[in-house]
């Protein structure tokens, strides 16, 4: 029988609810690995210089002297190469949220006022110190 | 990883059209036609598929720069007017023969040829 | 022998996703003969490999399309690793093919939207792109992102999919699996679709071979050409048989990308399931030089990645195929003779995709 193929499936929609929500009243929450939007634990940041490196699209700017980190949110891509390349202090990560829409263009500056302390060699990563990103944006 | 085979053979780009009729005549699918920028000439590569059987064939012409034309496969391949076409807007070549001939709108540009530049000297990053 | 009339068809049109303009010269209502035209979104990607190393490269090849991105950025990975003679650890291969198959899922459910609203099925349409939604979600919670899965890398994959979260993922899938059943099946026995599309748009085995076209294109129309089965990735080792159909009309054309939903939700399964553990990715170094070819199957067809190395951290040239632009020829050829109110039906039939095309 060829007729009456979507009937079905019409019903079913009219009695079930939508698939939508009612943003932003009702928000889907956040999933754990979602690339949204990268966030700076700036007093950790030692200032290397690797994230800027490493950025495919030139979003972040590092001034060592002034010791003033500047992230242009609208470069950015969210690749995630700065947060790989953020190996020893993990300061800088992908934090699962977005970024409030805007409409301008948003360059997000920071100011470290002092230096974090010195500390063993690079790979003195204590965990109890320096709380690394949620395990799952680690990765 | 195991990498298909895909051997190149050099050719003479007088003896495109007729290598490329063989190849018809074979039953073998164009898969695609690719040139690249060398300082001194173009490169342009005819890769075909043969129906049932792996492995890639690739025909290499080489254009040096002051000449710039190639004969058109369109005799044989029909479906080789978009790739001629794109060699004719990016990179400035003149395809001989070609069928369907756009007369460089194929592609909308804003500048002619963009593709024909050589490489800009290394910078450092 | 009616008067001739020539209709520009696009750039903008209301059943075109993205800019291709064709000139139909009609004859009363019957297509005579379309020339087409793109190049209005051309972005020189692939000349950007000049000014990037080739391991940023990838971030670029994944943003050539918005809906296959993954399997862009697969090939262009592959295609280095070709050129530096890298061994991809298998597990990296196996979650390199579910993420490849989920994209062909959510591509597929995108484009059968898509030709339902061809022919003004709206509800079918929007059905359609809810089940996508839920797939997506999938997408999210394995990569981190919807469209740009940022998740592979010249050496491996960046990013681990855990036994919970792969868990978690096919329960999704199987639920949706079922749902899609709904949808494909008024795709398939409807008759207000079979009226719209068989018989529309016919591509014979020969023409279509010859002209060069690929992927749902060339398998509708009884050729069984399918780049996965090379064997690339971890597709060797896993039981799956490529689609086809026989009748070469824009039904066949639906048909096969409909049954290729459940292939894909198939190998997704199996490739989780089967996924060893290990690492996912190797050490890279050095420079690649050389050149390779790579095809891989994208939800449109076969794409040709092109990359040839000379020793340095830039690519000497970068050049990708895609599936569309060896389409265009066929789509050409198929429309001639049919109706002006077919057009529509018979350009979504091959998935246009020209952001992709043009690169």
């Amino acid at each position: 029988m060829p007729f009456f193929k979507m009937s079905p499936l019409v019903l079913k929609n009219a009695a079930s609810g939508p698939a939508t929500r009612r943003y932003p009243e009702q928000v889907r929450g956040d999933l754990p690995r979602t690339r949204g939007r990268i966030e700076l634990r700036l007093e950790s940041c030692t200032f290397c210089g690797l994230c800027q490196k490493r950025c495919p699209t030139g979003a972040i700017a590092l001034d060592r002297q002034e010791r003033v980190f500047t992230l242009d949110r609208f470069k950015c891509i969210l690749c995630g190469a700065c947060q790989d390349a953020c190996f020893a202090q993990k300061c800088l990560f992908l934090a699962p949220h977005y970024a409030a829409p805007t409409r301008t263009r948003q360059v997000e500056t920071w100011k470290q006022a002092a230096p974090p302390p010195p500390r063993a060699g690079l790979a003195g990563r204590e965990p109890g110190r320096n709380p690394g990103p949620p395990s799952e944006g680690a990765n | 990883m195991t990498m298909e085979e895909q051997p190149i053979l050099p050719l003479d780009p007088v003896q495109l059209p007729a290598k490329a009729a063989e190849f018809a005549a074979e039953g073998r699918r164009l898969v695609q036609v690719c040139a690249t920028t060398l300082p001194g000439s173009f490169e342009i590569t005819y890769t075909f598929e043969a129906a049932g059987a792996p492995g890639l064939t690739s025909l290499r012409v080489l254009v040096p720069r002051d000449r710039s034309t190639v004969p058109s496969i369109t005799e044989s391949y029909f479906a080789a007017f978009t790739y001629e076409n794109e060699l004719q807007d990016l990179f400035g070549l003149k395809v001989e023969g070609l069928k369907l001939d756009f007369q460089g709108t194929f592609y909308h540009l804003a500048r002619k040829a963009p593709f024909s530049e050589a490489k800009p000297p290394k910078e450092g990053k | 022998m009616g008067t001739r009339t020539v209709v520009p068809f696009g750039p903008q049109h209301p059943v075109l996703p993205e800019p291709i303009h064709l000139d139909l010269v009609l004859e009363d209502e019957k297509v005579v003969e379309a020339i087409p035209s793109i190049g209005f979104v051309h972005r020189g990607l692939e000349k950007l490999a000049e000014k990037k190393e080739f391991g940023e490269m990838v971030y670029v090849a994944e943003r050539i399309c918005g809906i296959c991105s993954f399997i862009h950025s697969a090939a262009y990975c592959q295609a280095v690793e070709g050129l530096m003679k890298v061994e991809v650890p298998p597990r990296a291969q196996y979650l390199r093919v579910a993420w490849a198959e989920m994209s062909r899922v959510h591509s597929h459910l995108l484009w059968l939207g898509l030709f339902a609203d061809s022919f003004g099925f709206e509800s079918l349409f929007m059905h359609s792109w809810r089940l996508r939604e839920r797939l997506l979600d999938v997408v999210e919670a394995t990569t981190g992102g919807r469209v740009i899965f940022g998740s592979c890398k010249v050496g491996g994959v960046r990013r681990d999919v855990d036994a919970e979260t792969g868990r978690r993922a096919l329960q999704t899938l199987a639920v949706l699996e079922a749902e899609c059943r709904e949808i494909t099946g008024v795709f398939e026995k409807d008759s207000t679709v079979r009226r719209r599309t068989v018989g529309v748009g016919l591509l014979s085995g020969k023409d279509a071979w010859s002209l060069g076209a690929v992927g749902p294109t060339l398998r509708a129309s009884g050729v069984s050409s399918d780049s996965r089965s090379l064997g690339g990735s971890a597709y060797g080792a896993l039981d799956w048989q490529p689609v086809v159909e026989t009748a070469g009309d824009c039904h066949a054309r639906a048909m096969v990308r409909a049954r290729e939903l459940y292939q894909s939700f198939s190998l997704i399964r199996q490739a989780l399931e089967k996924m060893p553990a290990g690492p996912v990715e190797t050490r890279v170094s050095g420079s690649p030089s050389g050149e390779c070819i790579v095809r891989l199957e994208q939800p449109r067809g076969e794409v040709i990645h092109y990359v040839k190395g000379n020793g340095t951290r830039h690519l000497e040239r970068y050049r990708v195929r895609t599936p569309t632009f060896a389409n265009v020829p066929a789509l050409v050829h198929m429309l001639a003779g049919y109706q002006l109110v077919d057009v529509p039906v018979i350009v979504l039939s091959i998935d246009p995709c020209i952001s992709c095309t043009e690169r």
